[in-house]
């Protein structure tokens, strides 16, 4: 097995604080900035009913995502970061339509997600793929790493079985494998190697949209970085479109070119990688940056108290007031999402006294 | 107590200079299992102090054998695991050889532990007051009234809001932040020495990790005392360990104080594993990563464990010593030790700034 294994830049001292203007991985590729819009999500809103909560007679529901609305365009990598709970993979399931929104409209490509029929559902999904968290428990333990593989083209109908066997070898060159591992179970491979094989998967047929549910979260650090790198090459080599969800804001600083922040079903902010990393806004970005970035926390940036409220009965108005340092009376009412500075959108009425404060 | 908002709790002094009291004693240790491919040594001969009072560090990937190094000190090994060799002193007892309803004795009032998995190591059928006291009332013969009196305290103390009313709580009524909160007041219910803590971040969100540590740490210093934290995380090591052992298949190959290891690494492994899990993209927008994987369980080495991954080795000429034959544990400054050719033979400095470090980089980008 190869992998991409590179030392950084001569002299860098190994314990320095990381630069969040430095070198990331979207500023080697120089892809148009401004795609055309691939995914567009418009006021989706989508509940859970909680079972067994119409105890007397009053249903409970979970709010895992309200009012969203997000654009993700053509090439692009979208980091989507947020706390258990805030709705970040439903988000992705829901573009899927893994599960179906309640209301709302998601276009991929300009087709309707919500309006597919079974025959255009079938079609939208060799376009968009999904790579879960967990590749021990992705992959069936009693079929071959080539099976495996080869199950979503044989499910579509692509090529007969001697040409399904080289797109199986293909593919697991283009994720850095030899072919000898078609031949192996789950059990006989590493958490690394498997973690390559769930994506040799989710390209079998040839996606432009690959949706990324934490791909990194339960490897270990040194193979964390080899996995990365291979997401980045296929993203160029391939002209993926990415969703990249994870609570690592390191990983999602790296790779991200767009970032979206959730908090319990809402995207409080969103903006460009720089524009987040150097400017956020948002007083709960700020608190997920110093929590987990902490050389790049601004000077009296405490760590965030309390934990998110429950999604079944979220905060009126702001939902992140009640732990919000800034919180003011006014912060009752629903703040909207507003850009204010370009291509920087925030949901926050005292953005500017956060930002005086970074 | 409260858990100040401050800067992290462990304080300058905190690492202790002069060698602490032992409290633990690990010496020779080897734990075997059994499995289809014949018998594989998960722990090889690892010696392993931890003061009195004083935080150490395991450090690894998976399979390198840190979390059976712990379960190993509470004798919690799986069945079929088999300690080959080796002794673990508790302020001079062999635990090894305790009989088993002594070694009930000690787990609870003298070793704790706390797991990754806050929710699912809490027993879901009873009270978390229950819980939290159970270590008090089969441990040091509290009734148990007093043993209830003492959790909701005790459940104040790590930071529960309404302990009163949370004590009656079951475990699927708490977030996993709450959850790891109640387990280290159990943990602590029953006056522990040691706390071994396997992982207890991990399953945690950023936000939460970052209270459940300050709390951990505080909790630690305030009663005197000594930690075991494992974790593949360094940046936790940084805030709250006084020193660092790296395991590595199995064996140490770096251990010395916190600051040192990670300000500079001597064995290639430790800078490896540093330098990847920084995140830091160099200027061709590529992420270091430390090439290949851990030998398999069961896979055979001669020499150097790390050599197949280790470019030292090329860059220095030595390939041959290193495929030969194992470097022992080497002594590079008082307390420090580095199981690596290289740095034994001093063919590299400690310092980033030797000449030959800086070549390898240069030449591997």
């Amino acid at each position: 097995m190869t992998a991409g294994a590179e030392l950084p830049g001569p002299g860098t001292p190994v314990t320095s604080g990381p630069v969040a203007s430095g070198p990331t991985a979207a500023g080697r590729h120089p892809k148009a900035a401004a795609g055309r819009p691939l995914v567009v999500v418009e006021n989706v809103t989508k509940h859970f009913p909680v079972s067994g909560g119409a105890f007397l007679g009053k249903k409970e529901v979970v709010h895992a995502i309200d009012d969203v609305s997000l654009t993700i365009r053509e090439g692009e990598v979208l980091g989507l970061v947020g706390e258990t709970g805030s709705g970040k993979s439903t988000l992705a399931r829901l573009l899927l339509r893994l599960i179906r929104a309640d209301s709302g409209r998601i276009a991929f490509a300009g087709q309707d997600v919500l309006a597919a029929d079974r025959g255009q559902l079938k079609a939208l999904r060799r376009e968009v793929q999904i790579i879960f968290q967990d590749p021990f428990s992705a992959l069936d333990p009693s079929m071959r790493i080539g099976q495996s593989i080869e199950a979503p083209l044989a499910q579509h109908g692509i090529g007969d079985r001697a040409g399904r066997r080289r797109m199986v070898d293909e593919l697991l060159a283009k994720v850095g494998l030899d072919a000898s591992f078609s031949f192996r179970y789950p059990s006989e491979c590493s958490g690394g190697q498997l973690a390559r094989v769930v994506i040799a998967r989710a390209l079998a047929l040839g996606p432009r949209f690959l949706a990324c549910d934490e791909p990194t979260s339960s490897l270990d650090a040194s193979i964390r970085a080899q996995i990365l790198n291979l997401l980045v090459d296929l993203r160029d080599q391939l002209g993926l479109t990415l969703v990249l969800i994870s609570h690592d804001l390191r990983v999602v600083r790296y790779i991200s070119d767009r970032v979206a922040v959730m908090y319990l079903g809402r995207i409080v902010e969103v903006g460009s990688r720089e524009e987040i990393f150097e400017h956020p806004l948002h007083p709960y970005t700020q608190k997920l940056i110093a929590a987990s970035l902490p050389e790049r926390a601004g000077a009296g940036h405490g760590i965030l108290q309390g934990e998110p409220p429950s999604p079944i009965n979220p905060p009126s108005g702001c939902r992140f007031r009640e732990r919000c340092p800034l919180a003011v009376e006014a912060c009752k009412e629903l703040p909207p999402l507003e850009e204010v500075r370009p291509g920087h959108a925030v949901a926050c009425i005292r953005w500017q006294d956060a930002a005086a404060q970074w | 107590m409260t858990v100040p908002d401050t800067q992290p709790a462990r304080s300058e002094a905190a690492a202790p200079a002069a060698p602490l009291v032992p409290l633990i004693e690990i010496r020779n240790l080897r734990v075997q299992l059994p499995t289809r491919d014949g018998v594989v040594t998960a722990i090889d001969g690892i010696d392993l102090t931890i003061g009195r009072g004083e935080i150490v560090a395991l450090v690894g990937e998976s399979g390198s054998g840190k979390s059976m190094t712990a379960l190993s000190i509470a004798r919690l090994l799986p069945p079929m695991a088999r300690v080959a060799s080796g002794e673990i002193r508790l302020d001079g007892i062999d635990l090894l050889t305790l009989p088993d309803a002594e070694m009930n004795r000690v787990r609870g009032a003298r070793i704790a532990m706390l797991f990754q998995q806050p929710k699912a190591t809490l027993d879901p059928t009873s009270r978390v007051g229950d819980q939290v006291g159970e270590a008090l009332r089969f441990r040091r013969g509290a009734s148990p009234r007093l043993a209830w009196e003492r959790s909701i305290q005790l459940l104040g103390d790590v930071g529960i809001p309404e302990p009163q009313r949370r004590a009656r709580a079951y475990a699927h009524q708490l977030s996993g932040g709450m959850a790891q909160r109640v387990m280290t007041a159990a943990a602590i219910s029953g006056g522990p020495e040691l706390l071994i803590a396997d992982e207890p971040t991990t399953a945690l969100d950023v936000t939460v990790q970052a209270q459940i540590l300050r709390l951990l740490t505080a909790m630690v210093r305030e009663r005197g005392l000594s930690m075991l934290l494992i974790t593949h995380d360094l940046g936790i090591v940084s805030t709250i360990a006084d020193r660092v052992v790296v395991m590595y298949a199995g064996k140490v190959v770096e251990h010395g104080p916190v600051n040192q290891i990670l300000s500079h690494p001597s064995h290639p492994y430790t800078e490896a594993l540093m330098r990847s899990s920084l995140l830091i993209p160099n200027e061709h927008g590529r992420l270091y990563a430390i090439p290949g994987g851990a030998p398999r369980p069961g896979e055979q080495v001669v020499g150097c464990r790390f050599r197949a991954r280790c470019q030292y080795a090329d860059a220095l000429g030595i390939a041959a010593r290193c495929e030969s034959a194992e470097p022992g544990l080497h002594v590079c400054e008082s307390g420090h030790l580095c199981r690596c050719w290289a740095v034994e033979e001093g063919l590299i400095d400690v310092q980033p700034t030797d000449p030959v470090r800086r070549r390898v980089t240069e030449e591997s980008t």
